[in-house]
């Protein structure tokens, strides 16, 4: 009984340090988990705060080219502080509540040129393949972050 | 016994220090960040509620087969940078700053529009017809004054003008 005693002690000692080790250890694993959804959310967050757009058509004149799908070119102006991602990838567009595959959008610059960012202050087109009626249409246009402008036009 | 306690505890202690320290940081950058955003965010919605041009006044030359209308804007807001300005003619892009390219542009160069200061807009080669032309002019906020006219054979007429900002929904 006598050697048994410090050995016992020992080990309660050795548990107790695993023990408190583990403890410490999933506290740390879980801690850094949340400090990182954190951080994420904060950056979410700022960058929806940061980003805003216009779209600057003239409502009574939108212009179409093509003779059907028609292609209608709508002008994004970046009004926010960040870029934005100008793809379709990143932005949906909706007309009258139906979303526009992204096969039927083109993102390129006032002139023309394939882009896939809008820095802050440039305008951009979005050319939307469509077939829309004559009369008054809606256009809705999500970017990647939950910002939304939506648009009333008419069509002659 | 009693060591295994006092080891375990300070072990313990120290990991919540630990997560208190490391919750605390990423509370307080995330933090800063978002209120930033936020001044960023309310300065936007400030600046749209602050900013108003005004057509002031026009004058044309009528030529043989087209007419040149000038455009006089007056800021009665907050100052402007005018660099950010776009503009929508007919429907369609136009740069302001100069006219050459486009037929729409700015009679002379200036940076900033402070309150009370106009700036002139040329249009040229308008065709001498009565149809009706629109002008936009969007500023770096979002917001946009829109001008119509149209010809009537013997004068150039303003027909409206109006005045936009950006929405969630319109």
């Amino acid at each position: 009984m006598a050697a048994g005693g410090p050995a016992s002690e020992l080990i309660m000692f050795i548990v107790a340090i695993i023990v408190a080790g583990s403890v410490a250890g999933a506290l740390a694993y879980v801690t850094n988990d949340i400090a990182v959804g954190i951080k994420i959310r904060g950056e979410s967050l700022a960058d929806n705060l940061r980003s805003d757009f216009a779209i600057i058509n003239d409502p009574e004149n939108i212009p179409v080219s093509g003779t059907g799908p028609y292609n209608y070119t709508f002008y994004i102006k970046n009004v926010g502080k960040n870029s934005i991602p100008f793809s379709s990838d990143a932005l949906q567009v909706f007309i009258d509540g139906d979303m526009m595959p992204p096969s039927n959008l083109t993102f390129v610059d006032v002139n023309d040129t394939p882009i896939s960012f809008l820095d802050p202050y440039e305008v951009g087109k979005i050319i939307v393949t469509a077939n829309l009626s004559s009369g008054s249409h809606r256009v809705m246009i999500v970017l990647e972050n939950g910002k939304v402008r939506s648009f009333v036009f008419r069509i002659p | 016994m009693g060591f295994s306690v006092s080891a375990s505890t300070a072990i313990l202690f120290t990991s919540i220090l630990l997560v208190l320290s490391n919750l605390y940081i990423a509370w307080e950058n995330n933090y800063v960040q978002v209120k930033d955003a936020e001044g960023y965010w309310y300065d936007l919605r400030i600046s749209r509620l602050s900013t108003r041009l005004n057509l002031t006044s026009y004058s044309y030359v009528i030529d043989s087969n087209h007419y040149n209308l000038t455009l006089t804007i007056e800021n009665n807001g907050n100052t402007v940078n005018v660099g950010y300005w776009s503009g929508i003619y007919d429907g369609d892009y136009v740069t302001l700053s100069d006219v050459v390219d486009d037929n729409v542009g700015f009679i002379s160069s200036l940076e900033y529009l402070l309150p009370g200061e106009d700036i002139s807009l040329n249009v040229t080669f308008i065709g001498l017809d009565s149809s009706q032309h629109t002008l936009w002019i969007f500023i770096g906020n979002g917001c946009g004054l829109g001008i119509k006219w149209h010809y009537n054979g013997s004068a150039v007429l303003i027909d409206s003008t109006s005045w936009t900002c950006p929405t969630e929904v319109t």
